[in-house]
């Protein structure tokens, strides 16, 4: 019944008409939609962020240095030892070293110790002492505290470009006049390195 | 099931083809010139903005400008897009901006990775020029996380007819280039951009579709004189 109902309207010329409209309407308002439109690409480029990795001879932390240790020092002798520092990463940095001194038997050693920085690369052997034979570097201290090479101060720190090494020659002497309570002193020497980038 | 039947069905399924068919821009090309200089136009740049070999650090700012025409006879709206790369863990940080403006325009900035819109529908004459600035900010407060990351920095431009703006009356045969900005035709396939007419403009229709839209109207013809010729038929069995 609705079978027949459909067909005959599908006989009919009206509808026949007006799909055949339609059609064509469908048709020419598809067709009216034209405009231009062109594109292109812009290559910013690859964007990639620096970095700064200081190495202390050759890690991240040397606690295996050394070379300044000397026993049973006398006034007039020296210890010297050589730290490489080293930009391992890819922006230049400055850097700056803050020395310390332990004082664990009270005697203060380590606050009588005369300290000289250098960038000789190697420490020279003059008879029973270790020193370092360059000139001392600006902006270096005389004594294992705050501020031993360069500063919290920009334009006072040491400065390396990616993958630049230097060496810094630590020398430290007790100076002839030492106190006679300096006798069977103990200290620990440690070095702490700030690096930081530059600011553009 | 009947012919009418199937004719009938056919012309519906036609009438619903045509409506629905996406219909595409007209295609076009060489509307849209690319210079690094204001001098010299390609559709490429010939080189990136920045320099690839530099290695940003926090407080890094880097402003880069290229210039864009619109090299057809007709008003332009540009878009400039920052596109969704793949390569983007330094904009990921949040600490990377980047911004772009249009002339002396304000910038406008984004601070995360995806597509996102930069300049919208700005509005370029026939043969006008702009000069687009983008500009790249490490925040100086970075932390040490934004080292050694990477972000692929890429727009992409898009030119389309302003299609608020009267196109020019085609003078029939003129050379149609007085605004003498518009440096020749550049499509190079015939469509001309110096006779004021749209290059490749025109119905997005297909060859087939326009070939089906026929068959099918002839097919309605058919059924309107069917059905007349039944009619006719059944008027004349009736008189007998």
């Amino acid at each position: 019944m609705r079978k027949q109902t459909i067909l005959a309207r599908l006989r009919d010329t009206r509808v026949q008409a007006a799909a055949s409209l339609g059609l064509v309407l469908a048709a020419a308002a598809t067709g009216t939609y034209a405009y231009w439109t062109d594109s292109a690409s812009v290559s910013g480029t690859t964007i990639s962020s620096g970095s700064i990795d200081l190495f202390v001879n050759g890690a991240n932390n040397d606690t295996a240095f050394t070379s300044l240790s000397f026993t049973n020092i006398v006034p007039g002798q020296s210890a010297a030892g050589v730290i490489t520092v080293k930009n391992n990463g890819l922006s230049p940095l400055t850097y700056y070293v803050n020395g310390a001194a332990s004082n664990a038997d009270t005697k203060g050693l380590g606050a009588a110790l005369v300290v000289k920085v250098t960038g000789d690369a190697t420490r020279t052997t003059s008879g029973t002492s270790f020193t370092c034979a360059g000139n001392a570097l600006a902006n270096t201290g005389t004594a294992f505290a705050a501020n031993l090479v360069g500063s919290p101060t920009v334009a006072t720190q040491r400065q390396l470009i990616p993958g630049a090494s230097e060496t810094l020659c630590v020398q430290a002497s007790l100076p002839t006049g030492a106190a006679s309570t300096l006798q069977n002193a103990t200290t620990n020497i440690s070095f702490a390195f700030t690096a930081s980038q530059i600011i553009p | 099931m009947s012919t009418r039947l199937l004719l009938g069905m056919l012309g519906l399924l036609g009438a619903l083809l045509a409506a629905i068919l996406p219909a595409a821009p007209a295609s076009a090309a060489g509307e849209l010139g690319l210079s690094a200089d204001g001098t010299s136009w390609s559709d490429t740049l010939p080189a990136p903005l920045f320099d690839p070999d530099f290695r940003w650090v926090p407080g890094d700012v880097e402003v880069a400008s290229f210039f864009v025409r619109n090299q057809d006879p007709q008003a332009g709206l540009l878009q400039v897009v920052m596109a969704d790369t793949a390569v983007r863990s330094l904009m990921d940080t949040g600490d990377l901006e980047v911004a772009a403006r249009v002339g002396a325009g304000e910038y406008v900035a984004v601070t995360s990775a995806g597509a996102q819109n930069l300049v919208q529908d700005e509005q370029i004459p026939a043969g006008g020029v702009r000069r687009v600035d983008v500009r790249v900010s490490f925040d100086p407060l970075s932390p040490n996380t934004s080292q050694a990351q990477q972000f692929d920095l890429r727009f992409d431009l898009t030119l389309s007819q302003d299609t608020s703006v009267l196109p020019p009356v085609d003078n029939g045969g003129g050379d149609g280039d007085g605004d003498g900005g518009v440096a020749g035709p550049v499509d190079g396939n015939g469509n001309g951009n110096g006779n004021g007419n749209l290059p490749g403009t025109g119905s997005a229709i297909s060859r087939g579709l326009l070939l089906l839209a026929v068959i099918l109207c002839a097919g309605g013809l058919g059924l309107v004189g069917l059905g007349r010729r039944d009619r006719d038929s059944k008027e004349r069995h009736l008189h007998a």
